[in-house]
């Protein structure tokens, strides 16, 4: 479980995000979701326990993540942020940094921690390439090793920045699903989206940043349904029914221009 | 066919350390038999076991080759090692120990050194080493006030490197009389090789081997980028800052034995890495022995090449380090598929 708990936070003293209370409960996805530099990314920093908060607090597991050292809170809270070097490294090995956290000097992993590298891989149907060098993956491939890694960190709660940036349609749904499978495992995930479709069908909750402040928390047909949207992000919400499933679906298309206001 | 491209493996990688292991003893080897004065592996062994002092191949053994090879040795790898850290430490493929101030520090401070202690042997050398450090110090902690980012460590080493720099070249101007022992000290070289000089580097350089061995696997994990590693549990900047300080005892302890060889320190890292990888673990020893081999045999070179005359080492390691960086560099982009290898950030 991961609790904001009246937070504001920001650089040099200015605040991005401002009095944020939220809940997000383990075994649900919730996505963050607002305009470009509405603070989406500065409240998963923040919420990381890589940028101190500017007031209140933030508690992972019931326990203020300000007092724990980097070690301890990286075995509580893992992070994947949006923007990532890519070591000449062999997958497997990248996995196994999500390790670090437990391993002491001289930081030899133990075979409970090659076991439990080898099940994040299996778990992320990335077993087949642990030895292929990250650079030689394609970046499906590779987002499913970073997210063995952070499944390999074992932490309760999943911080994801964007996770489908930059991949192509077929690989952002891959994505997609393998956040449902860390759900399934009863981790509290929290991801910042930009793709209102996706974070609409995906998301068990959606959080919806304006300016700094919470303006809207619940499902993501309440949100479509809030009239929220072209206010807070310039779209319009249509609804639609899925031909094959039968269940509502959404679609968004740009507000007419002044309409947003 | 695509995920069937294994990286190195650990076989292969321990035979290539094996090799590297072989050419440095080898080198090293030839550089007591191969001088002005040829020395056959019959007379070494006949000297080295005799109880004779004043046999004249055991005393050019003893007092001149062999300090030379120790000191090669050891400059050529600690700069290969401080090299491997700082391209590690600070993500670029350009970072060599001039980048964060080293060069320009113990330049300053050796010529200091000989300004302010003329009678004494070891004022350069000294000097030389405290500048390395020094330099390294007010580089982290200028750039520590913005939070040790990687640019603003780079931006800041280049910045104190030009103030260094400007002062070495305001203490030349006004004494004129230092400007051949800064030739000499810019040149770099082991033409005053002796064993005090090996023995008193040799501990900072055993301290930053020991020391970079130990962080080896946290310095892969910085890899990661400083956002993700500090998710993973790594303190980025206490990490940044420890590595930073044994680069400036491996860089400080070869330039106080010979003076400025910058160039192996930029191209001993990426051609190891070429070689077995870049895991740290195993691109440190590496490293160690790709540099100090390669340091011997140039000094080996230049002391035979025209002998009795003797060319700066520094010279022979670009004759024959670049065309062999070069065929590395070459040969690894044609095998690898658009240079992947490269996608270090």
């Amino acid at each position: 479980m991961l609790e904001f708990d009246a937070v504001c936070a920001g650089y040099a003293g200015m605040p991005v995000v401002r009095d944020v209370t939220l809940t997000c409960m383990p075994g649900t996805v919730t996505g963050i979701i607002g305009k470009n530099g509405c603070g989406k990314s500065t409240l998963l920093r923040t919420a990381s326990g890589q940028l101190r908060p500017l007031s209140g607090r933030i508690l992972a597991e019931g326990e203020p993540i300000a007092g724990l050292s980097p070690r301890i809170l990286a075995r509580r809270i893992a992070l994947l942020p949006q923007v990532r070097n890519v070591p000449v490294i062999t997958a497997g090995a990248l996995v196994m940094h999500g390790r670090f956290p437990y391993l002491s000097f001289p930081r030899i992993p133990t075979d409970r921690d090659r076991q439990i590298v080898r099940d994040a891989l299996r778990t992320m149907g990335a077993e087949a390439f642990s030895d292929t060098e990250l650079p030689r993956l394609s970046g499906g491939e590779r987002q499913r090793v970073y997210l063995a890694m952070l499944l390999a960190q074992q932490s309760p709660v999943l911080l994801l920045d964007e996770p489908a940036t930059y991949l192509d349609l077929a690989h952002q749904f891959e994505v997609l699903d393998l956040l449902k499978t860390l759900r399934q495992a009863g981790k509290t995930v929290v991801v910042v989206m930009h793709d209102l479709a996706h974070a609409v069908s995906l998301c068990d909750r959606l959080v919806l940043l304006h300016e700094g402040a919470v303006v809207f928390t619940g499902s993501g047909e309440e949100l479509c349904e809030s009239g929220l949207l072209p206010a807070a992000m310039g779209v319009e919400p249509h609804r639609a029914r899925d031909a094959r499933s039968g269940q509502p679906v959404y679609y968004f298309t740009p507000c007419a221009r002044g309409a947003e206001q | 066919m695509k995920h069937c491209t294994r990286c190195c493996s650990r076989k292969r990688i321990a035979l290539r350390l094996g090799i590297l292991t072989g050419a440095l003893i080898a080198v090293c080897g030839a550089g007591l038999l191969i001088g002005s004065v040829g020395i056959s592996p019959a007379d070494l062994f006949r000297a080295l076991f005799s109880a004779d002092r004043s046999d004249p191949v055991y005393r050019i053994l003893v007092y001149v080759r062999l300090p030379r090879v120790l000191c090669a040795t050891l400059a050529g790898g600690a700069l290969a090692c401080a090299g491997a850290l700082l391209q590690s430490l600070l993500a670029n493929q350009l970072a060599s120990p001039g980048i964060v101030g080293v060069n320009a520090g113990s330049g300053l401070f050796s010529l200091l050194g000989v300004m302010l202690f003329p009678a004494s042997v070891v004022g350069a050398s000294v000097g030389a080493f405290c500048g390395a450090l020094l330099a390294v110090l007010a580089v982290f902690a200028l750039s520590a006030r913005r939070g040790a980012a990687r640019s603003t460590v780079i931006l800041t080493g280049v910045a104190v490197s030009s103030l260094f720099t400007a002062l070495l070249d305001t203490i030349v101007v006004l004494r004129p009389d230092l400007q051949l022992d800064r030739l000499a000290f810019s040149i770099g070289g082991f033409s005053g090789a002796d064993m005090q000089g090996f023995l008193g580097a040799l501990p900072f350089f055993v301290v930053g081997i020991v020391g970079s061995m130990l962080l080896s696997y946290d310095f892969n994990v910085l890899a990661l980028g400083d956002e993700m590693a500090a998710g993973v549990g790594l303190r980025v900047r206490r990490l940044r800052f420890f590595g930073l300080l044994l680069a400036a005892l491996l860089a400080g302890s070869a330039v106080s034995i010979a003076g400025l060889l910058g160039f192996v320190g930029l191209i001993a890292p990426h051609a190891v890495a070429r070689l077995i990888g870049r895991d740290m673990r195993v691109l440190l020893p590496g490293a160690f022995l790709f540099g100090a081999a390669l340091t011997v045999l140039c000094d080996m070179v230049a002391r035979t090449a025209f002998s009795p005359y003797e060319i700066p080492v520094g010279i022979v390691l670009s004759y024959i380090g670049v065309p062999f960086f070069l065929v590395l560099l070459y040969r690894g982009k044609s095998r690898k598929r658009g240079g992947a290898s490269d996608a270090g950030v």
